[in-house]
C-alpha cells in the first residue's frame, strides 16, 4: 500500500512556478504574448492548479491580465472571443 | 520619488500631428510638475480586442515616470478633459524598466523552449504508437471480446445473456 502511494506521488510531480524559476518580479500588462499563455481560448484566467504558478505570482498575473483587459489589450471572458 | 507608469490610447482617426500633440501634452504635464520621464514606449496603432466608442483600433503610448503622488490626479483630470484619449491607466511601477525587459525576454525564451519540448514529446508518443489511452477517468472505453459464446469479458463480471 505504501509502495503504491509512493509511486502515485512520484507520478504526480509538483509543477514549478515559471516566474519563480526565471526570477520575474514584475509582470507587464502590455505583454500580450506572455499573458495570453495563462488565459483560455475564451479569455478566462487559467487557475494556478493548472498553470503551476505560486500564489504570489498568480496574484500579480491576475492583476496584470485585468489591467490588460481594461486597456483592450486582452479580451474579457466571452463567447465572442476572436 | 516613486516610479509610475501611465498608458493611454489616443483616437487613431486624427492625423499624426494631432496624435503627437496629445502625447506631447502628457509629457509636458509630467515634466512641468517636477516629474521626470524614465522610459517612453510608443506602441503605435494596434487593434483593440473589443471596440471602444465605436473604434476598433487605437494608438497606444506608455510612459514610465518619476514624480510626486499628486501627479496621478492631475493626469486623470487631463485625460478626462480631452475627448481624444479613449482609455487610460496610471499605476505604480514596481520594477526597473531595463531589468523588466531583460527578464521578460529570458522568460519568453524559456517558455518557447518548454513548448517545443512538450510538442516534441507529444509527437514522439504519437509515433511510438498508442502511448496515451485517454486521460483520468477515460480508460479508453469498454473492451469486449468478439467471440459468440454469449459472455462479455473484460467489462467487469461476466454474465451470460440468453
Amino acid at each position: 500500500m505504501e509502495r503504491k502511494q509512493a509511486e502515485f506521488q512520484d507520478k504526480k510531480r509538483r509543477k514549478l512556478c515559471r516566474f519563480c524559476e526565471n526570477k520575474i518580479q514584475y509582470l507587464d500588462f502590455k505583454d500580450e504574448r506572455l499573458l495570453r499563455r495563462f488565459m483560455t481560448e475564451r479569455g478566462k484566467i487559467v487557475p494556478r492548479r493548472i498553470s503551476g504558478n505560486c500564489a504570489t505570482h498568480q496574484r500579480k498575473l491576475t492583476a496584470a491580465i485585468k489591467r490588460g483587459r481594461h486597456m483592450a489589450i486582452l479580451p474579457f471572458a466571452s463567447e465572442s472571443f476572436r | 520619488m516613486k516610479l509610475y507608469e501611465t498608458c493611454f490610447i489616443v483616437n487613431p482617426q486624427s492625423d499624426d500631428a494631432t496624435i503627437e500633440r496629445h502625447v506631447k501634452s502628457v509629457i509636458d504635464l509630467i515634466t512641468s510638475r517636477q516629474g521626470k520621464i524614465v522610459y517612453e514606449d510608443r506602441l503605435g496603432t494596434r487593434r483593440m480586442t473589443y471596440p471602444i466608442e465605436g473604434l476598433t483600433q487605437g494608438n497606444y503610448t506608455s510612459l514610465i515616470f518619476e514624480g510626486p503622488p499628486t501627479l496621478n490626479a492631475e493626469l486623470d483630470r487631463h485625460y478626462r478633459l480631452e475627448d481624444a484619449y479613449i482609455r487610460n491607466i496610471t499605476i505604480l511601477y514596481e520594477g526597473d524598466p531595463e531589468q523588466v525587459r531583460i527578464a521578460r525576454e529570458a522568460l519568453q525564451i524559456s517558455m518557447d523552449r518548454a513548448d517545443q519540448a512538450a510538442a516534441e514529446a507529444r509527437r514522439e508518443a504519437r509515433e511510438s504508437g498508442g502511448g496515451f489511452r485517454g486521460g483520468r477517468g477515460g480508460g479508453g472505453g469498454r473492451r469486449f471480446d468478439n467471440d459468440d459464446d454469449g459472455y462479455h469479458r473484460g467489462g467487469g463480471r461476466s454474465r451470460r445473456h440468453d
